[in-house]
């Protein structure tokens, strides 16, 4: 039984509850013995400290009341996530991170040697070289069309490196 | 318990983070590890390639398959034409782009008709008395050995070059003998590059050496670290050279825009008046090294 059970029954006993809620205590109470004990106890300590202070009639406060409900049932929240929170690892923050570290260079260890594997599924001799020579394969074309021009080009080239070499007045 | 599960994925985001690290940089390595070492294409060209092929269909694939093997059926002395028109192709199409990325196939035809005009032009000024039923490629020969025999004017000058190995050279066939004078002008300019330049453009061939600097002129403006630091070019300047078309034309406006601010500091060294003008008016590659020998002499 948790706290909250009990204040409900205080409250239940203290004649506080709603009229919808005091029916589900009664059923409550029919059905489960630990409450009925547990009502029993409570009605006793009531009584005796009735007996006690007969003439203490301290008037019953809400706000009291609320508190004390609101404490109790932040404590049951507590105990819940307490009992969903996964349990801390024994290796701690610095362990974990060594061994995610340790994992991540396993794998890149592991897919090195799976991609250099004999017979790896790369590309073929014959497409490494077509890749190489891409731009060479995808200009030949313009290079077979216009190779005249290109070897001109390449003159003009050579021409420009070399007008430095000439005096102003040649120019 | 949203609270507690946030905490939980916070103690456990640092791992992850650093798993998933391990992960990329495995994956990387292993991505790294598995390129070919096919001679003429660079990892990361490689790895360019590799993803505008994995985007293909099937059928492109196979197309280019049969390309592949066209190619390698071609004669050697064919395949050899082909492969220097296309470093040709390359080089153009690396000028060419802009930020919008590689030029359009028209935009890189009209560059070589506009070139092919511009030859016809340039013979006309510079050899007036050239046969007028020469053809271009005979003009390239006459126009490059112009250049060549003023380079080993130059070389000569400077005691780089001996009066025999000039005749020599200038004996050999136009395609030798272009080899021979790339192979000299990369290696002035190499000497002229800073060592972070000069090492990385080291192993580079002579026409992408000669393309490189032309691009760190656009940039920097003199090629010797010295000249650079002391006539450095404005955002303005920068501008002006970006938009020239030739690297001979990036010359001259350097030229322009920085003779004022020479003519000043030597002046003030001091030097004769006329003997500034005389290495003003010097080929601009001449100047270069003219000015870097003159700051480094203090």
């Amino acid at each position: 039984m948790i706290e909250a059970d009990g204040i409900r029954l205080m409250e239940y006993l203290d004649g506080t509850l709603p009229p919808g809620e005091r029916a589900k205590v009664e059923a409550w109470l029919r059905e489960d013995p630990e409450a009925r004990r547990l009502a029993r106890e409570h009605r006793l300590v009531w009584d005796a400290l009735g007996e006690a202070w007969p003439g203490l009639d301290v008037p019953a406060s809400e706000e009291f009341r609320r508190r004390a409900i609101e404490r109790a049932r932040d404590q049951q929240q507590a105990q819940a996530n307490a009992a969903g929170r996964p349990r801390r690892s024994w290796l701690g923050l610095p362990g974990r991170t060594a061994a995610l570290l340790a994992a991540s260079v396993i794998g890149a260890v592991a897919m090195f040697a799976w991609l250099e594997r004999p017979g790896a599924s790369g590309l073929s001799s014959e497409d490494r070289e077509v890749v190489a020579h891409l731009d060479l394969l995808e200009s030949l074309d313009f290079v077979d069309k216009r190779g005249e021009q290109l070897d001109l080009a390449g003159g003009t080239e050579l021409l420009s490196a070399f007008d430095g070499e000439l005096p102003e007045a040649t120019r | 318990m949203r609270s507690l599960r946030v905490l939980q994925l916070r103690s456990l985001a640092g791992p992850l983070a650093g798993s998933l690290a391990v992960l990329v940089l495995g994956t990387a390595f292993v991505g790294a590890t598995r390129l070919p070492s096919a001679a003429d294409a660079t990892k990361a060209e490689f790895v360019s390639n590799f993803s505008r092929w994995a985007s293909l269909t099937g059928d492109q694939r196979n197309e280019l398959r049969l390309r592949w093997r066209d190619w390698l059926a071609r004669p050697a002395d064919q395949r050899a034409l082909a492969e220097r028109r296309y470093a040709v192709l390359r080089r153009l199409r690396q000028r060419l782009a802009g930020p919008a990325g590689a030029p359009s196939a028209d935009r890189i035809a009209a560059e070589l008709r506009g070139q092919l005009e511009g030859l016809t032009k340039q013979l006309r000024d510079e050899v007036p008395d050239a046969p007028t039923d020469i053809g271009l490629p005979d003009a390239v020969d006459l126009l490059f050995r112009v250049r060549a025999e003023a380079f080993f004017d130059h070389l000569q000058t400077r005691g780089r070059m001996t009066a025999d190995e000039r005749a020599l050279l200038l004996a050999k066939p136009t395609p030798a003998l272009a080899d021979e004078c790339l192979l000299k002008l990369k290696d002035a300019h190499l000497e002229l590059l800073d060592e972070e330049d000069a090492a990385a453009l080291a192993d580079s061939a002579p026409r992408d050496v000669a393309a490189r600097v032309d691009a760190l002129r656009r940039e920097h403006g003199f090629l010797g670290r010295a000249a650079s630091e002391r006539w450095p070019l404005t955002p303005e300047e920068r501008g002006v050279l970006a938009a020239l078309p030739t690297a001979v034309q990036v010359q001259q406006s350097l030229r322009e825009m920085k003779a004022p601010a020479i003519r000043d500091h030597l002046q003030a060294r001091p030097m004769d008046p006329a003997d500034i003008e005389l290495l003003l008016a010097q080929p601009w590659d001449e100047l270069e090294r003219s000015l870097e020998e003159l700051l480094a002499a203090g």
